[in-house]
């Protein structure tokens, strides 16, 4: 395993023949350049970084889980765990035109893609592909939201039957950051589905 | 920076899970979350922990001139950073609404709850005293800051020992802790500190509030007291407006609360005075390292086939007519079967049972011999009849009614053999296969 930190170079041989950068690398010309400190990883023609990180920098194509702060004229503010806020625009939602706008209020969480991070602009989204068609995007009613150090702005949505089932689920994801071993997650979940949740 | 602000969903869900007695760490309503308390091998620090709350204190001590007004008093200043390493919304050196509550409740609680002898900290009155100061650094911030800064600062403050003194007429000798041994200060009472969030207008409390909890709690009260049954402070942080009662539920709850921490606070001390007596290096800190570092070592996308989950929830048409199954078993032991499985398999072989009883009941006997038997008896039987009635024309005529009659008797019977044919050959087509 190697670790690189932002600026250096990847040299691997598995690298050469990757068609696919993922998260922390940059490409500029030929060279693959490192702008986040994490441990390197490839699969399958595929390389990007594994950094541990709590601040996400925003990459196009990325499906995010945003939260609504505000709404300025034709566009929503968003907070996706970047330095400054990500703008959505009313019109970026299924279905959606100049009357017909989407009904959001500050504190609700949407599934977007990240399509425009333009350097010195904040970072646009989207709810709705090339074919205007949502797949799976949009707006997420109920469930319960939190964060985790993983991937892309490391934010998990989780919806359940019941409460107890979600804290359940919220409790074994939070403990499984620190778990490698896949017996060892098997029997954390069935201790925690025996497990009364109150008290 | 800011913090992400609080989802509505997120909101919701704690709510609702309060509000039916569950909480996202698995604890009780008027459960506290675990105390970790540590003692630096630098005299006058400590590190408290109160779930993922860390506040680090440390003691020091220095001679200065008191103030005219109280001539032959010590003073003990307090002072707080919250810096951003705890929360990302923390500014350095400035202090904010939050860091600006929590330092007047800690000055009320430490200072003019006059718990720590400050008349014993004057060394040449109107000329010279010991000026404590309480170094407060918040580290990580997770609810129930307060109670975890006031633990700290009262363990560091009695694990504290300024330099030992004497006074000579026209200067004042310092001695290190190699010449005189140092004093520690002389502390009356330990005020500590509990937070109980307040739900629904105070109607139901939440004992030590994390952060996302308080977020969406109506409001707090805490209530500083020590072991001795005293109240030092009582501080509510929104206008709630609270009954008596309400207010005396909290006390007792704080109470009990300062007794178990009275008890940890001390056992602490002593067992670091026992280690230090005993000439054994202070392991300090160093404990504090956390065991979850990242473990990203091969971390590689990888597909978990989680054992299947039955749902206790049936539908009610099944519930009828097998009311009592798998209700207290545990739903994830491995190779338990179906329950609609189970019912099938049944009904088959109850079917299975009763034909082939039928069956042999039936075989028993040769069909057909039995047959031929019977229609010969009969046979015989209506001729004895015959033979036996005679000449009257009444009962010829009777024994014409009989005659026809004979036919229609066996035609059942052939019709009953050829059923027993049927299941015969059934049998045997069954046999083969």
């Amino acid at each position: 395993m190697a670790v690189y930190l932002p600026g250096d170079v990847i040299n691997e041989p598995s690298s050469s023949d990757s068609s696919i950068i993922g998260y922390g690398i940059n490409l500029r010309g030929e060279k693959k350049v490192v702008t986040q400190p994490g441990a390197f990883r490839s699969d399958e023609g595929k390389i990007w970084l594994s950094v541990h990180s709590k601040r996400y920098i925003p990459q196009e194509g990325d499906r995010v889980i945003a939260i609504v702060t505000s709404k300025t004229g034709d566009f929503f503010r968003l907070d996706i765990g970047t330095a400054e806020y990500a703008m959505i625009s009313f019109t970026n939602f299924e279905g959606a035109t100049k009357r017909n706008r989407p009904n959001l209020k500050t504190g609700d969480i949407i599934y977007a893609t990240v399509f425009d991070t333009t350097p010195r602009t904040e970072a646009e989204l989207t709810c709705v592909d090339d074919e205007k068609r949502a797949r799976g995007m949009g707006q997420l009613n109920g469930g319960y939201m939190f964060k985790i150090t993983v991937g892309m702005n490391g934010r998990i949505w989780v919806n359940a039957p019941t409460t107890e089932e979600i804290i359940k689920i919220h409790d074994v994801i939070n403990k499984s950051e620190f778990i490698i071993d896949e017996d060892e997650i098997i029997s954390l979940v069935q201790d925690s589905y025996t497990r009364s949740v109150s008290g | 920076m800011r913090v992400p602000p609080l989802t509505t969903c997120e909101k919701e869900v704690i709510l609702e899970a309060l509000k039916s007695g569950k909480r996202f760490d698995f604890r009780g309503l008027e459960e506290f979350r675990d105390v970790k308390l540590v003692v630096g091998s630098e005299v006058g620090t400590a590190i408290c922990t109160i779930g993922n709350t860390k506040v680090i204190a440390a003691v020091s001590a220095q001679i200065a001139e008191p103030s005219s007004m109280r001539p032959h008093k010590g003073v003990i200043n307090i002072d707080v950073d919250l810096s951003p390493l705890a929360n990302v919304s923390n500014e350095h050196d400035r202090l904010g609404s939050k860091g600006m509550e929590l330092i007047r409740l800690l000055e009320l609680i430490i200072r003019d709850s006059r718990c720590i002898d400050v008349e014993s900290l004057c060394i040449r009155a109107g000329k010279e005293i010991w000026k404590v100061r309480v170094d407060v650094r918040i580290l990580d911030e997770d609810g129930s800051l307060l109670d975890c800064a006031c633990l700290a600062a009262i363990t560091a403050l009695q694990h504290f020992k300024r330099p030992n003194v004497t006074l000579e007429p026209h200067h004042t000798l310092i001695y290190s802790e190699y010449e005189k041994a140092p004093v520690p200060l002389n502390i009356y009472h330990m005020p500590i500190c509990t937070t109980i969030g307040l739900l629904d207008k105070g109607q139901m409390v939440v004992i030590d509030p994390t952060e996302k909890e308080a977020a969406c709690l109506d409001g707090s009260i805490v209530v500083a007291c020590n072991k001795r049954r005293e109240v030092c402070a009582l501080h509510q942080s929104t206008n709630l407006v609270l009954s008596t009662k309400q207010i005396e539920r909290c006390v007792k709850l704080a109470m009990s609360r300062a007794e178990a921490l009275t008890a940890v606070v001390s056992d602490v001390i002593k067992q670091d005075q026992r280690e230090r007596s005993a000439f054994k290096r202070p392991d300090g800190f160093s404990v504090t390292t956390p065991s979850l570092i990242l473990t990203s070592g091969t971390a590689a996308a990888r597909q978990i086939n989680a054992p299947r989950i039955q749902h206790g929830r049936e539908p009610e048409e099944k519930m009828l007519y097998q009311p009592s199954v798998i209700v207290n078993e545990n739903p994830l032991s491995v190779g338990s079967v179906k329950q609609e499985e189970v019912d099938e398999d049944a009904l088959i072989d109850e079917q299975l049972s009763i034909i082939q009883n039928s069956v042999d009941g039936v075989a028993v006997s040769d069909p057909q011999s039995s047959g031929v038997s019977k229609r010969k008896k009969e046979k015989e039987m209506v001729d004895d009849l015959l033979d036996g009635i005679c000449d009257s024309e009444e009962e010829e005529v009777k024994t014409e009614i009989l005659g026809s009659s004979e036919p229609m008797e066996v035609v059942p019977v052939v019709e009953q053999q050829k059923d027993e044919e049927d299941v015969t050959s059934w049998r045997k087509k069954k046999k083969k296969v």
